[in-house]
């Protein structure tokens, strides 16, 4: 129906003079879509490009980096004696060595897998969570809907750090308790995010309409209400993303979650913060990945914010 | 108001309670106790050792006795270093991290706030994109870059000032920066946001109609008002501060909280990382109560919601 041109099938038309007129060409009315708005906007925005492109080239270089080179990344010198410790880049180390000779272009391409990895993974489960408890606490509203609030609050108050620290002792090291960690203190913001625009959406004359018809609660929730937050879960997802990665990179980097031969951006920043004396481009490397990728995270979630709510970016 | 006050108050209560009663949970959970050793414990003495420290008792018993104890100001003892108590342990570090966090969060206001104002005051310009640029890569940095790279720079390579510990003025330097400089980029992405909104509002083109000087526009009418915003993001601020405080901690050697807290979560002295997770708890959930009564003061529109 919505592209069908006005007065399809006219060919003439006669005026009240009697006069008979050519109809022309029939009048397309284009309608524009969210998601292409969206992206026409995005796509202005040319720091948020910019950083879409980095970006990607983070993922890329993650993907494929491992399989550039002919070493791999927990081959040291223990097992190929033939590698040097603490080499510069040079041309067959592009990163040069770490401390037991282990290619440093391979290591932080796998780094940058297990951080993205785990980054991505903790979000998402944040997310699930999130969407979950704060769309049940705002539909449901009324004394439900304040006990669970009142629980975040508390819970919204606590130092991350030392919980997430505690966690991992108790889980042990590895990707999935670092994931648990990283997950058990963040599902906060986004539970309180959904929540309140659930408050809003649920007083709109369709949701009434849809109860009206006799729709279950979890119908009015999943097709009516969360479709409409689904911008701000985005926007909220890719702001989420760049705190996992450095609460990932903290951890590690303090010798919890991650650990050697295994690595993360975060372990290879500790261990080159132990070879700060002698060999400071160990830390560097891994600290311009971590900064860079942040940075890139944010500058794409605010494009995307600006694009999905252009009114935002007012006060800007 | 008052009211509101009291009700604010009685309410940290039971939040302090929980709190306690989460990280007590949590402590439970950690496998191994304090005094499982490679050596092995003959089964009497790790029965008396237990019992001494009531860890032999039902966990609720051991709950109930904790705010019991804690709220006359008595946090336990800790668990390897036999002779201090954790309100010892506290004493020694608490100072420490508390005079960090001020000097960080003071050199943040002294640079963050200005560069805010000026990237407001000049909107568009070359010196709100200086500004932006600063405070989108200051955030971005973290501390455990930031601090190795200093170290290296000034500590190592220029010999200027001391690689770590907490000794004098030329020891503050570092982890100050350390710690400042994610905060004061947040600063001024918050006092320029908030600038920019109050330059919008009637009454400050009224104050400029009325021919009143410029500047006692911006620091009476507009600057004022600007700074609500930035008083109410504190608390989850301390927050931040806290986080960074422990890496800064990490990375200088500086004997604060942090530090305990990562050697002690280390040897499982449980009455001390118990005791310092309580007391950041605290900390922050008292923050916020300041934060909240002080909004009031501050904008008294709050307080007919």
């Amino acid at each position: 129906m919505k592209d069908e041109p006005i007065g399809k099938g006219v060919k003439k038309f006669t005026s009240v003079d009697g006069e008979t007129f050519d109809a022309g060409e029939p009048l397309v009315l284009e309608q524009s879509t969210l998601l292409g708005d969206v992206v026409r906007r995005y796509s202005h925005n040319r720091a948020a490009m910019a950083a879409l492109f980095i970006l990607l080239f983070m993922i890329i270089y993650s993907t494929v980096g491992p399989w550039l080179r002919p070493w791999s990344f927990d081959e040291g010198l223990y097992s190929n004696p033939s590698l040097i410790p603490y080499q510069l880049p040079n041309l067959a180390h592009w990163f040069g060595t770490d401390q037991n000779g282990r290619d440093l272009f391979v290591r932080l391409a796998m780094g940058g897998r297990v951080s993205l990895l785990i980054a991505f993974a903790a979000t998402g489960i944040v997310l699930v969570i999130g969407v979950l408890y704060g769309s049940l606490a705002g539909f449901i509203g009324g004394k439900t809907d304040e006990v669970m609030m009142r629980f975040v609050d508390v819970l919204y108050g606590l130092p991350y750090l030392p919980f997430a620290i505690i966690l991992l002792v108790i889980l042990g090291a590895g990707i999935v308790p670092m994931l648990l960690a990283l997950a058990v203190v963040s599902w906060l913001t986004p539970s309180r995010l959904v929540r309140g625009q659930m408050l809003t959406l649920k007083q709109n004359e369709y949701v009434e309409a849809a109860r009206a018809l006799g729709a279950t609660r979890g119908r009015i929730i999943f097709r009516h209400l969360l479709p409409n937050t689904l911008g701000i879960i985005v926007v909220a997802m890719f702001l989420e993303v760049p705190g996992m990665i450095l609460g990932e990179a903290t951890l590690s980097f303090l010798g919890l979650g991650i650990s050697s031969p295994d690595a993360s951006w975060g372990t290879l920043a500790s261990e080159g913060w132990k070879a700060l004396r002698s060999h400071p481009w160990m830390i560097i490397l891994p600290g311009i990945f971590i900064a860079v990728t942040v940075l890139c995270f944010n500058f794409v979630g605010d494009g995307f914010r600006d694009a999905i709510d252009p009114r935002t970016k007012e006060t800007k | 108001m008052t009211k509101l006050i009291v009700r604010r108050v009685l309410w940290t209560i039971p939040v302090v309670i929980v709190v306690i009663f989460l990280t007590f949970l949590l402590m439970k959970a950690i496998p191994g106790g304090p005094f499982t050793s490679e050596r092995g414990v003959p089964e009497e003495i790790l029965r008396n050792m237990n019992a001494k420290y009531g860890l032999d008792r039902p966990w609720y018993e051991q709950f109930f006795r904790y705010i019991w104890h804690a709220a006359q100001g008595d946090l336990g003892v800790s668990m390897t270093q036999k002779s201090r108590t954790v309100v010892d342990v506290i004493g020694d570090a608490f100072p420490v991290s508390i005079h960090l966090g001020v000097l960080a969060f003071g050199l943040a206001m002294l640079i963050g706030i200005p560069a805010g104002v000026v990237a407001a005051l000049k909107h568009n310009t070359f010196w709100d994109y200086g500004a932006m640029f600063y405070s989108t890569v200051g955030w971005a940095l973290p501390h455990f870059i930031v601090g190795p790279v200093l170290m290296y720079v000034f500590a190592l390579k220029l010999g200027w000032l001391p690689t770590s510990r907490w000794t004098g003025p030329q020891s503050w330097i570092l982890p100050t920066i350390t710690l400042g400089t994610a905060l004061s980029a947040y600063f001024a992405r918050l006092t320029r946001g908030s600038m920019l909104e109050t330059l919008q509002q009637d009454y400050v083109r009224t104050a400029m109609a009325k021919g009143l000087p410029f500047r006692t526009v911006v620091l009476k009418h507009v600057l004022r008002n600007s700074l609500i915003p930035v008083v109410t993001q504190a608390g989850p601020l301390l927050g931040f501060v806290i986080t960074g405080s422990f890496i800064t901690e990490y990375v200088f050697a500086i004997p604060g909280l942090g530090k305990y807290f990562v050697s002690s979560v280390g040897n499982r002295d449980y009455s001390v990382v118990m005791g310092l997770a309580v007391l950041l708890s605290s900390i922050i959930i008292f923050a916020n109560l300041v934060v909240d009564i002080l909004y009031g003061v501050l904008d008294p529109r709050i307080r007919y919601e």
